[in-house]
Formats: structure tokens, C-alpha cells, sequence
């Protein structure tokens, strides 16, 4: 156990580098740099000096061994675009709100597709039923950033409920976080109605109910129990889709999280910023991709790492 | 003394294709101590029978008919007039009756299944799903728990109780957990334990060995068992009394000799005979006779006898009329024509 632990670890860090390699040549390979804005303010010399200081005038190759050596010592670099800030700094000064974010979506996400899910399996074909089915429909067609554009014309623009932008005080999460959940829930909802009709059809459910067990136990306990399984393997990636997904929302509603900085440093050719955030995400994944499966051990006892 | 009455018994599945048919007055009593066999090929109704009983009926499973009486109490007594289906009324008595058997089952009537594989929830401990029952109705603690688990693993041979009881179920060989299976029935000491082919999924050295054990407990614990079998060879060394059902009905009920030595219906004769043997009573060497054909379509049940396309002494009024029960004696009786004492009479004068 303890062995597989450290084996996708040591494969994660490789993953990470190998990432790093792939997001540093792909950037400079699109045409443009970083400064191309400002050339027309600024003189010949001036530019080659901003060049110079960066490293940016040298072969790809010497480049490159600079980054990876600096990766190595655990430096991200210095933002090309907010010259002086370290990259590692801009990511803490975003996490935050991309983080709290996801978390409220995750768990908002969460708690109503697994309520409409068991519902649902519990009344197959009531009305609850059909609202669920139209409901995973829709919820998984409609992109994200129609959901929230409606939103914000009908609650905060028309209606004046919550305010339109920033991430100020708690009333400006239910946009976002609506936003942001739509999709997830209709996957949750479906993917946790159909494991549940499954796992109540399952023999073990009428021993459970020959036993004596009462129905709200027979149903969260020993039903509920296997059904979650299906809905952990989604959850892992979900966790990762909601801190990288969430930066169409985020630039939507001007929140500043990681997720618009992002979408910044590429349209500014942010280099470093860029790399950054690459090994940033990849890093979470890589870490849920763990947890996930510790989770499944923990419930599951017939699985086991070799 | 009547452990279980079971009388007039309709049970029907709604099924895309149409209203099944699967129990089609179904009536038999168990007493006390008694061991009862229903016996009769798969599609026969013997599990739907005893799964509506104990209200274990899928989602679209319902009982339309019948009076069911357990240890005196009644628990179900339902007498529609017409043979339509209201599923709303049928919803109701299924709810309420599942509130009369939620305090019944588990604690007075013990259930084990066929498949010890399947039965058994994968993701919880043998101990966590042998305590629930104990916790439920005897309200005993953790460590009261595991003492009687422990002596009930002892008591159907398994070793190394206390570390079973930590493991899952897939730790386990299917004969440890059909054990296990019985061990949770037994727990609470029931009344009544329905056993529904508890030997068909084992290998037949444990089947043997879980045929004697269910016969010993029940000598130690003075239960009732009724056992639902395909299996003759299983009925007959176990069972007192027996039932051979087909197409959803009774087709013979008597003790163990009027079954094995006086059948008189001819699906017993042909279960009989389709059973192996090593030597018959000739000594001789016989073939096996299987019945031909297959049982009937329980969405149009037959007007007349279940069983007349397959018999071979199928008479005109077997197809145009259903046949009434005939009793030979105090224990046996016969559902069809060629018991009818006008029938027997008529055959002969020739």
C-alpha cells in the first residue's frame, strides 16, 4: 500500500516535468511574446534589454535548462506581465477565491445530485423522476457560460438579488457557484440514480430487508454504500474540473482567482506565468487523482494496490 | 399448532408484457417443529410464493389475494371481488403489510437464499451484518454482539470465528458464507426459517454438510422450516411433509411416504423419474425419463389443468376444466382429474 503510494507519487513528479516540457515549448511555439504590446512605446534597445534580463534572447535549448534547473530548486520564475511578482505569488494571491469556489460548488453540486439521484431511483417514473431526466438533459448541454450570462440578467441585473461582479460578500457566490454546478449536477443526478436502482435491485438489498433492517436503512445504508462507488470515480476528476473549469466563469464575473489568471497570461504571452499554472493544475490533479484512490480503499475493501 | 397459515395466495408481477401469474391459490399450513419441502421446476412459483408471504416481492411484485397467518396473528387478509387490478389499493395493502412483517421479519422468521455469493452486502464486515438484527431487536451492545456471533459461527462449524467476523464477504468461500448465511438467520432464534434453495449454489459434499447442520439447529432450536428445493434427493432426507407445486399451484401435498411411495400426480411421477439413481429397486439399470416440454406461459395461465400440455395421460376434460383437489388421505392430496373418484370409477369400468 504504502509502496503503490510512492510509486504514484514518483510518477506524478514525473508526469509534472514532462507537463512543464510541454507547456514551456507550446507557448513560445504560438507566434508573439510577451512584450509585444509595448513594442511600439519603446526603442530598439530598450527591448532587447527586456530580452536580456529575462533570458528570452538565448537558444530554446539554454532556455530550457534554466527553467527546468530553477523547477528543480522549486522557483516557478517571475511574471512576465506584472514584472517583479513571482508566478508562485500570483498563484497564492488567486488560489483563495478559485478555491473557495469550487469548494461551495463541489459541495452544493454534490448534495443535490445525490438528493435528486436516490430520490429519483426510490420513484421511478413519478414526477421527480421526469423533472430529474429533463433536468441531466439539460444540465449537461447547456455550457457553462449561457447559464451564467442568464443569471446575471435575471438575479442581479433585472431582479437586483445579488450583485453582479467580484466575490465581495457571501451573496455573490450563489451566481457563480450555480453557474458552476449545473453541469456537475446533472451528471451526479444521473450517474447516481442509475447506481442506485442498480444497487437496490441487488440480492444483498432483500437479505438486508429479511433481516428485519427498516427501509431508510436498507436504502442509505447497505444500497447507498455501493451505489457511492460509481460517484467517487467521478467526483476525483469533478474536483479538478471545477479549480481549472471555473475560468470562463471566473473572467464572466470578474472574480479574481487563478482561474482568470490564467486565461490572462495566455492572450499576454505570460511565459512563466503560464508554465506556472500548468504545473500548478497538474499538480492538483495528479494529488485528487491520489486522494481518490485512498477514498476507495477505505470504502471498498476488495480493492487493493499491488 | 400452525406456525404459518397460508390461504388462497395470489401473487402477480406488472410487467411491460402484461400481468404475470406466477402463485395461483396457493394454500398450505406449517406446524410447529414441522420440516415442509416445496418442491417444483424453476418458473413453478415456489420462491415467489414464500417471497410474497414475507413481502419480499420486487418493486412490481404484488399479492392480490390470500390470508396469511403467522404464530395466530393475522397478518394479511385480503379478499378482492372482481380479479381486476387496482394497483393503487394493491400499493396500499403492500405498504401495509410490509409495516406487519418489518417487526416480523428477522426476528421470528429467518430468510436464507440460494446464491451466498450475491446475498451477502460486499462493502460490510460478517460481524456488522450479523449484528443488525441483534442490535435491532434484542437492543444488545457491541461486545454482546460479538459474543453471540461468535457462538453462533461456532455452532454452524465455522472456525476461527473471531477473526471471520472481521472479514468481507469475499474473503470467504461460498460454503463458509452460506454458513454465515444461516448463522445471521439463527441469530435471533426465529419461529420459522425459510430456506430458499439454500444448496443449489454449493458443491455437493458442502451441500451435504449444510443439509445436516439445517437439520441438526433445527433439533437444537425446534424451529419450523420450509425449504424450497428442485431437488428431490435434498426433500428426502430432510422434509416431513411436501408440497409439489407447478404453474404456480399445488399439484400434490403429502408426507414424505405418500410422495416418494404413493405419487399419484403425474409431474410427481415425472419428477420422480427424472431424478438419477444408482440402482433402482430392480436393480437394474434405468435411464433417466425427463418431462418433455416446458412449463406454462403465466401471463394467459391455462383454462384447464396446469400441467395437461406436458402429461401423458392428458384427457379432454383436463384442457377445458382446471381439477379440483381430491384428498386420498389425512395427509395426501391430489390436484387432477385422475384422482376424481368419478374419473377413477369410469376408468375401471373401462
Amino acid at each position: 500500500m504504502v509502496k503503490y503510494v510512492l510509486k504514484r507519487i514518483l510518477m506524478g513528479v514525473l508526469t509534472i516535468f514532462i507537463l512543464a516540457s510541454v507547456a514551456f515549448l507550446m507557448i513560445r511555439i504560438v507566434p508573439g511574446g510577451p512584450f509585444d504590446a509595448d513594442v511600439a512605446e519603446m526603442s530598439e534597445e530598450a527591448y532587447r534589454n527586456l530580452e536580456m534580463k529575462y533570458g528570452l534572447d538565448k537558444p530554446l535549448y539554454v532556455q530550457y535548462a534554466v527553467f527546468m534547473t530553477n523547477l528543480l530548486h522549486g522557483d516557478l520564475g517571475e511574471s512576465l506581465q506584472y514584472t517583479g511578482t513571482p508566478v508562485a505569488d500570483l498563484i497564492g494571491r488567486g488560489i483563495g477565491a478559485t478555491a473557495r469556489l469550487a469548494t461551495c460548488a463541489l459541495i452544493f453540486s454534490v448534495a443535490v445530485g445525490l438528493a435528486l439521484g436516490i430520490s429519483a431511483s426510490l420513484r421511478p417514473d413519478s414526477g421527480l423522476d421526469r423533472f430529474c431526466t429533463a433536468l441531466s438533459t439539460i444540465g449537461v448541454s447547456l455550457p457553462n457560460y449561457v447559464v451564467a450570462i442568464a443569471l446575471m440578467y435575471v438575479f442581479a441585473q433585472k431582479l437586483q438579488w445579488v450583485p453582479v461582479t467580484g466575490l465581495d460578500s457571501y451573496k455573490s457566490y450563489f451566481l457563480p457557484v450555480i453557474a458552476l454546478s449545473l453541469n456537475p449536477i446533472a451528471h451526479l443526478t444521473k450517474l447516481s440514480k442509475t447506481s442506485m436502482i442498480d444497487a437496490l435491485n441487488q440480492d444483498y438489498v432483500v437479505l438486508a430487508r429479511a433481516k428485519g433492517m427498516r427501509t431508510g436503512r436498507v436504502v442509505c445504508l447497505h444500497a447507498l454504500k455501493n451505489a457511492l462507488l460509481p460517484v467517487i470515480t467521478y467526483i476525483g476528476p469533478l474536483i479538478s474540473s471545477l479549480m481549472i473549469g471555473s475560468f470562463v466563469v471566473e473572467n464572466m464575473f470578474t472574480i479574481p482567482g487563478i482561474g482568470k489568471m490564467l486565461a490572462t497570461s495566455i492572450t499576454m504571452r505570460d511565459y512563466t506565468t503560464l508554465t506556472g499554472m500548468v504545473i500548478f493544475y497538474g499538480t492538483t490533479v495528479i494529488v485528487i487523482g491520489i486522494i481518490v484512490d485512498l477514498i476507495y480503499v477505505l470504502i471498498d475493501p476488495r480493492v487493493k494496490y499491488e | 399448532m400452525y406456525v404459518l397459515e397460508v390461504e388462497h395466495l395470489r401473487s402477480f408481477f406488472n410487467t411491460e408484457n402484461g400481468v404475470v401469474r406466477p402463485v395461483r391459490d396457493v394454500s398450505f399450513k406449517v406446524e410447529q417443529g414441522e420440516v415442509l419441502g416445496i418442491v417444483g421446476e424453476s418458473g413453478s412459483g415456489k420462491s415467489v410464493t414464500m417471497f410474497s408471504v414475507m413481502g419480499l416481492l420486487a418493486k412490481n411484485g404484488y399479492v392480490g389475494q390470500g390470508r396469511v397467518t403467522f404464530d395466530g396473528e393475522t397478518l394479511l387478509d385480503l379478499h378482492p371481488e372482481t380479479d381486476e387490478v387496482d394497483l393503487q389499493t394493491l400499493r396500499n395493502v403492500k405498504a401495509n403489510y410490509e409495516k406487519h412483517l418489518q417487526d416480523i421479519r428477522g426476528k421470528d422468521i429467518g430468510m436464507i437464499f440460494q446464491d451466498p455469493m450475491t446475498y451477502l452486502n460486499p462493502l460490510l464486515t460478517v460481524g456488522f451484518q450479523m449484528s443488525e438484527g441483534l442490535k435491532r431487536y434484542f437492543h444488545l451492545s457491541n461486545a454482546e454482539c460479538r459474543a453471540r456471533n461468535i457462538e453462533m459461527l461456532e455452532l454452524v462449524g465455522i472456525t476461527n470465528a473471531e477473526k471471520r467476523l472481521s472479514q468481507y464477504p469475499f474473503e470467504l468461500s461460498g460454503g463458509m458464507r452460506q454458513r454465515i448465511m444461516i448463522a445471521m438467520a439463527l441469530n435471533s432464534k426465529p419461529k420459522l426459517l425459510i430456506a430458499d434453495e439454500p444448496t443449489t449454489a454449493l458443491d455437493v459434499t458442502i451441500q451435504a454438510q449444510i443439509l445436516e447442520l439445517m437439520q441438526s439447529l433445527q433439533k437444537k432450536i425446534g424451529m419450523s422450516i420450509i425449504l424450497i428445493t428442485h431437488d428431490l434427493g435434498v426433500v428426502a432426507s430432510m422434509c416431513t411433509h411436501i408440497i409439489i407445486m407447478y404453474g404456480g399451484q399445488i399439484m400434490e401435498e403429502g408426507s414424505d411416504m405418500d410422495i416418494f411411495y404413493r405419487a399419484r400426480h403425474p409431474y410427481t411421477e415425472g419428477l420422480l423419474n427424472s431424478v438419477a439413481t444408482c440402482d433402482n429397486e430392480l436393480g437394474g439399470k434405468r435411464k433417466l425419463e425427463p418431462i418433455p416440454g416446458s412449463p406454462p406461459d403465466l401471463r394467459k395461465p391455462p383454462q384447464g389443468c396446469a400441467f395437461v400440455d406436458r402429461c401423458k395421460y392428458a384427457m379432454k376434460i383436463c384442457k377445458a376444466h382446471e381439477p379440483p383437489v381430491v384428498t386420498l388421505s389425512d395427509t395426501h392430496s391430489c390436484k387432477c382429474w385422475r384422482c376424481h373418484p368419478e374419473v377413477m370409477a369410469m376408468e375401471q369400468e373401462g
